[in-house]
């Protein structure tokens, strides 16, 4: 096999090669991925696949046997976990987290474009979330938005009222979830537009500027063009990312209250734990399902804008 | 005082303003009722203690948490996972943004699918039960290699195929064998870019917590992340804040001191490698 891949390749080049170069014996490119593509074959793909049919079984801690099950969990899922709920509260909560993630880093990456030495302070600042755990970030905010919390105490201050339960509204509480995956995240995408940024030629801008262009002006014609990668990227990211979130939910709610932020990797862990994998397999295989539902046609489009942009 | 002046301090202004209600403040209420009795703790304020606990928090939380182990462990996990992924994801990178057959196009597309595509865990512990390794650290490293080979090999990939080909070339014509042009040539090279991943892989893998709580069940093998989970879930939040803040500080201490030292070189490493990834 490698001797026929050096062929091709050698082939392809066609004449211009010259023969020695060609003669000379070279291991070929596939035995440096070997070791990346078994990984990639054993630990991801097969893991994929395989959960695509774990899930059609019955595999649980309480039968010494598998077998196939057919439609019945996926039955189980809708009928008695509300699935379609699920779905919805897991896409709530990825929307909110890419809004705020993004709708903090984009300010702050204009803000803070310019390498001077302030600039290099803050950025290192608003960095230091990333590093959290989610899990370490969930219990944080969750302090500071309990009842007694400073968020209150603060509204309080103000002469707000400062007696809300803020995690304790079904309503409000995934969107605060969410709020907190893109707090956490959003310092490490205002790099990816600070790096965007210094993409933009630096004669373009002043040309803008001397032409007496408004900073709003050269934000849209100037610099937005190239934040397009970016932009397709950080949203991409954020919003597949916060698709499987888990830890800032289990640290801030549990799930909680009653099934208000149970997005469907909470469930999945729920019915691990309860010992129903077969379950728990076919709530990944959702997850798995919407990802791919979401950021392909996500990808596509945002790809498309940058071409035309 | 001239206009110039207004407006550079206005912003600097605002940007402590915003830095201080964004990071400032979560971490000092974290920090200071780490420093607090538990009932002064209750009160989730962000002043100074009237009665420090400093020393029977964090000795509490050491020996409740067993935190010297859980430390270990992350250690062993994130060190050999990290390792790992960067010594194959290297030459992978190398060979993908190179080669120019259809068959290697094709695995570099499969191996990159799961940089959107998150790898679902529930069938990891089934093989693992399967060959014996559920439960066991190294169970752990081969689902965290899994999980993240997909982001180490699009991070690389992209950088390398920026790279100049001319000094290769020239390597190969002195008649250095595609090992030894890697090797001396190519490594040095993506350096920036083995920074990069490795920053961001180290951040994910150490904090990771999804994983461990599936495939690790021994209290013996927790990894800090899960540490905290075991000992925050066990007691009551609403009554035990100080000792949930003093893990929340001790987990998270290890990448904040690394991060002091090597900031800068940390923050323009992701900057950097952002441009070309």
């Amino acid at each position: 096999m490698s001797t026929l891949d050096v062929k091709k390749s050698a082939s392809r080049r066609g004449p211009s090669v010259p023969a020695a170069r060609r003669r000379r014996s070279r291991e070929s490119w596939w035995l440096f991925a070997l070791a990346g593509v078994l990984v990639v074959v054993l630990l991801y793909v097969l893991p994929l696949v395989l959960n695509g049919i774990l899930g059609f079984t019955n595999w649980s801690a309480f039968r010494g046997d598998i077998s196939f099950s057919g439609w019945n969990n996926l039955r189980t899922l809708v009928q008695q976990n509300s699935l379609l709920n699920q779905v919805r509260l897991t896409l709530v909560y990825a929307l909110t987290a890419s809004i705020v993630s993004n709708g903090l880093a984009l300010p702050l990456a204009l803000a803070l474009e310019r390498r001077t030495r302030a600039n290099q302070f803050f950025r290192a600042v608003f960095f230091i979330p990333v590093l959290l755990s989610p899990l370490a970030a969930g219990y944080v905010w969750a302090g500071i938005l309990s009842p007694n919390g400073v968020l209150n105490q603060g509204l309080a201050a103000v002469g707000a009222s400062g007696d809300n339960a803020w995690l304790a509204d079904p309503a409000l509480a995934i969107f605060l979830v969410g709020a907190v995956d893109g707090w956490k995240w959003c310092g490490f995408f205002t790099l990816i537009y600070i790096a965007a940024l210094t993409t933009v030629p630096v004669e373009l801008k002043e040309a803008a500027r001397t032409d007496g262009a408004s900073a709003w002006h050269i934000f849209r014609h100037v610099k937005l063009p190239f934040l397009a990668p970016a932009f397709t990227y950080n949203i991409t990211v954020t919003l597949v990312g916060a698709m499987s979130a888990f830890d800032i939910i289990v640290a801030m709610t549990g799930g909680g209250p009653g099934s208000a932020t149970r997005v469907l990797n909470v469930l999945t862990v729920n019915q691990f734990g309860a010992g129903y994998f077969g379950l728990a397999s076919m709530t990944s295989l959702v997850v798995t399902v919407m990802v791919i539902a979401v950021a392909v046609p996500l990808v596509l489009w945002l790809r498309r804008r940058e071409m035309q942009s | 005082m001239n206009a110039r002046f207004v407006a550079r301090s206005a912003r600097l202004v605002a940007l402590s303003v915003v830095a201080v209600a964004l990071v400032g403040v979560p971490l000092w209420m974290v920090v200071v009722n780490s420093f607090k009795t538990q009932t002064e703790a209750a009160a989730l304020d962000i002043g100074l203690p009237t009665q420090w606990a400093l020393v029977a928090n964090y000795v509490a939380v050491f020996e409740q948490s067993d935190y010297l182990r859980g430390l270990g462990n992350s250690l062993l996990i994130t060190g050999v996972s990290v390792g790992a992924l960067l010594a194959i994801g290297a030459p992978a990178a190398w060979a993908f943004a190179r080669s120019r057959s259809r068959v290697m196009a094709v695995l570099y597309w499969t191996a990159v699918v799961g940089v959107l595509l998150p790898l679902p865990v529930v069938p990891l512990v089934f093989l693992m039960q399967q060959v014996g390794l559920q439960g066991t650290q190294l169970g752990l490293i081969l689902f965290t290699v899994g999980a993240r080979i997909s982001m180490v090999i699009f991070l690389m990939t992209g950088f390398a195929r920026g790279l100049p080909r001319e000094l290769e070339e020239a390597a190969s014509m002195d008649g250095a064998s595609r090992a030894r042009t890697f090797v001396s040539v190519v490594l040095p090279l993506m350096s920036p870019v083995m920074l990069t991943t490795f920053v961001v892989v180290t951040v994910l893998v150490w904090n990771d917590f999804y994983g461990p709580l599936f495939l690790i069940a021994n209290p013996e093998h927790a990894t800090l992340p899960l540490g905290l989970y075991r000992l925050s879930s066990g007691i009551s939040q609403a009554t035990a804040w100080n000792y949930v803040f003093t893990h929340v500080v001790l987990v998270s201490l290890p990448l904040i001191a690394v991060y002091a030292f090597a900031q800068r070189r940390i923050v323009e490493g992701v900057t950097a490698g952002a441009i070309r990834g």
